[in-house]
């Protein structure tokens, strides 16, 4: 058989690579892959064709590693006087010296420049025990705005931090918008629980695995079909050991007995792709990834410019010869949803049971499980961004964005139309 | 003193080499080049010779010598032919050697050119086969490239069918969110009332999926069928990537 056999149109598991003269980019099917006999002063390998969106190639690169959503949380701070008397404001802070409630902590100040005001703060911040722990920190934005922040280490500390007296304080991170909407097959909206990973989800949810919903519990007569985490099998049965009872009988009348009409339930908990309605709606990580990237802070323990958004900065700070920085980036729930469909290693041993983790692995690159926890950019509410949850195989809300997870850096390439010509 | 030599009782006198001017009495015995003799009388003044009067052959020795000379004669002969011989054989060597060396430059100069027109021969029946080979060869890169290009072609088509093609709907317009992009509804968009196109969620093939009174695409439209005016509903993006019918 031919060797690296250039294609058009590539196929799922297909080896992206990249004209190293002029960085066309080009797609090598998986079934001739040899990277042995591949010039590597020709071309570069970049990564594998992880799915099509629309008229696009889906490309995952090469390696991928776990980084947290948000590693720094940030706020803004309003509500002072700068006019040279003394004045104090109140800030509400999860600590772990109160098991991560919140602290009240007076601040004292008294001055007549912004620059001044926040002077003392810090000096206040690096005194506290509390805020030193977490290393609190305030800077001037280019806008005028104060912002505060500090290591996210807990998810309280995004949902629960706030201001009183004299201080008014935003919500965490607020530029990143959060939306908590995704649209199933079955009809029904809302957060958490449409299927990510296939296989991952029929592997969890075929076991007695407990009372929850979101284990795939129920404990009372089920009657709608738009159930918000999918349904374990003993439970769909009525077998339940867990949670003792039938009650999903009238599910099963639309769906059918048995796991036949389990396997059929289940996919109507996939989510709707492509879909506008809700995080779906994102099509596009790059301008996600790029805000994301953009939030650098220093503070007293940190000197050197660094990223709040590690996963997000990790991702968009790809960069070889070829490739650009910004090329890549954090995927959407819906770039996620196509990564994650097919994925079967992590269910499976072998790296080579999808195309995907076939590719990668020939071409030395990181495997992506459906065993783990992999980031969107999409956050989710106050303290969460979306995930594809390697536990349950769902898109997951409460992934606590201080999570390391796995951050899979993504792109959107045109076929090879071109094939032969630079 | 003379030497004195009894033979028996009687006694000769060997009186040496005769020299002119010599004279031997009875019994003197000299010394000539062909003998030795005896002096038969007194006084003989002539010199003593085989055949002389007055003298006896005691030792002849001209038979030895002729033999000698003979023998000389013989040996240089011998020699002579030896020498002869042997030149004969040298020629004879020389002879052998010149013919074998001209036989050996002969077979030598054969074997060369019959090599040189083996050798001939050989390299122009390999750079045939080298010809062959080149057009095989060239042949072999044709078919590889065709193949890969067939390879090619083929993973094309596959991919074309696979992400392209899908369940086609060649009674519809193009699908906007998997959906149709104008859906016709017998009442205002609403849960209870599916509109008559929508492509509904098929739990045997996994395809479409389910109503639920919201659009799922921007720009979707929505016909209520009961009515002639304001029936038009377009979906339009709202807060926190929400969609909501606007009526036109």
């Amino acid at each position: 058989m031919s060797k690296n056999v250039f294609v058009r149109t590539p196929k799922r598991g297909d080896c992206a690579v990249k004209k190293i003269s002029n960085k066309k980019r080009m797609y090598i099917s998986l079934e001739t892959l040899d990277v042995a006999t591949l010039d590597t002063t020709a071309y570069e390998v970049v990564g594998t064709v992880a799915g099509r969106i629309g008229d696009k190639n889906l490309i995952a690169y090469k390696n991928n590693t776990s980084h947290k959503y948000i590693n720094r949380a940030w706020w803004y701070l309003s509500g002072y006087t700068l006019d040279g008397t003394d004045r104090t404001g109140v800030l509400s802070i999860a600590a772990a010296s109160a098991s991560w409630g919140n602290v009240s902590k007076t601040i004292a100040y008294n001055a007549t420049t912004v620059e001044d005001f926040i002077s003392q703060l810090n000096t206040f911040f690096t005194t506290d025990t509390d805020c030193l722990a977490q290393d609190w920190y305030a800077n001037l934005e280019p806008d005028g705005r104060v912002r505060i922040h500090c290591n996210n280490i807990s998810w309280q500390q995004c949902t629960n931090n706030k201001a009183s007296t004299g201080f008014s304080l935003t919500g965490s991170c607020p530029e990143i918008i959060a939306k908590a909407d995704m649209r199933r097959k079955h009809g029904g909206n809302g957060g958490e629980g449409a299927i990510s990973s296939w296989k991952r989800a029929l592997a969890y949810y075929r076991n007695d695995n407990g009372r929850d919903s979101y284990q795939g519990g129920r404990t009372s007569t089920q009657t709608s079909i738009k159930q918000g985490y999918p349904i374990n099998l003993p439970t769909w049965l009525g077998t339940s050991t867990k949670n003792p009872g039938d009650f999903c009988a009238a599910l099963r009348e639309v769906y059918g007995e048995g796991e036949e009409g389990w396997i059929k339930f289940m996919r109507s908990c996939l989510p709707v792709v492509p879909c506008d309605y809700g995080n779906m709606g994102m099509h596009n990580g790059s301008e996600r990834t790029r805000q994301l990237a953009s939030f650098t802070f220093t503070s007293a323990k940190v000197t050197t410019p660094s990223p709040m958004a590690n996963a997000a900065a990790y991702c968009d700070g790809i960069s070889t010869d070829c490739i650009d920085k910004g090329e890549f980036w954090l995927g959407t729930t819906e770039e996620i949803a196509t990564l994650m469909r097919d994925i079967e290693y992590g269910t499976n041993d072998s790296r080579l049971s999808d195309p995907v983790n076939k590719c990668l692995s020939i071409i030395g690159g990181s495997a992506i499980s459906n065993g783990s926890h992999v980031w969107s950019c999409c956050r989710y509410g106050s303290n969460s961004a979306w995930c594809s949850y390697g536990d349950r195989g769902f898109f997951g809300g409460y992934g606590s964005m201080y999570g390391s997870y796995v951050a899979v850096p993504l792109s959107l390439w045109n076929d090879d139309t071109s094939l032969g010509e630079d | 003193m003379a030497n004195e030599v009894f033979l028996g009782y009687a006694l000769f006198t060997d009186q040496g080499d005769w020299t002119e001017g010599s004279t031997a009495q009875t019994n003197d015995i000299f010394h000539t080049a062909d003998g030795v003799f005896m002096s038969t009388i007194d006084n003989n003044t002539t010199a003593p010779g085989v055949g002389v009067e007055g003298w006896k052959v005691w030792f002849d020795e001209r038979a030895i010598k002729k033999a000698e000379a003979d023998r000389k004669t013989a040996e240089a002969e011998r020699e002579r032919q030896e020498a002869a011989r042997k030149q004969a054989f040298q020629n004879g060597e020389t002879i052998r050697q010149q013919t074998f060396e001209t036989k050996e430059s002969e077979r030598q100069q054969a074997f060369q050119n019959s090599e040189t027109t083996r050798q001939e021969t050989f390299e122009a029946k390999e750079a045939k086969r080298d010809e062959a080979i080149e057009e095989v060869t060239t042949y072999n890169d044709r078919l590889s490239s065709l193949e890969t290009q067939a390879s090619s072609h083929d993973h094309d088509i596959d991919a074309i069918i696979e992400t392209r093609l899908g369940a086609p709907d060649y009674n519809a317009l193009p699908l906007l969110c998997g959906q149709p992009p104008i859906l016709f509804g017998a009442g205002t968009p609403q849960e209870a009332i599916v509109p008559i196109n929508w492509r509904q969620f098929d739990p045997e093939t996994g395809e479409g999926y389910n109503w639920n009174g919201l659009p799922s695409a921007i720009g979707q439209q929505y016909i209520n069928t009961t009515v002639d005016t304001s029936g038009r509903y377009i979906a339009i993006p709202g807060a926190n990537g929400a969609l909501s019918w606007k009526n036109m």
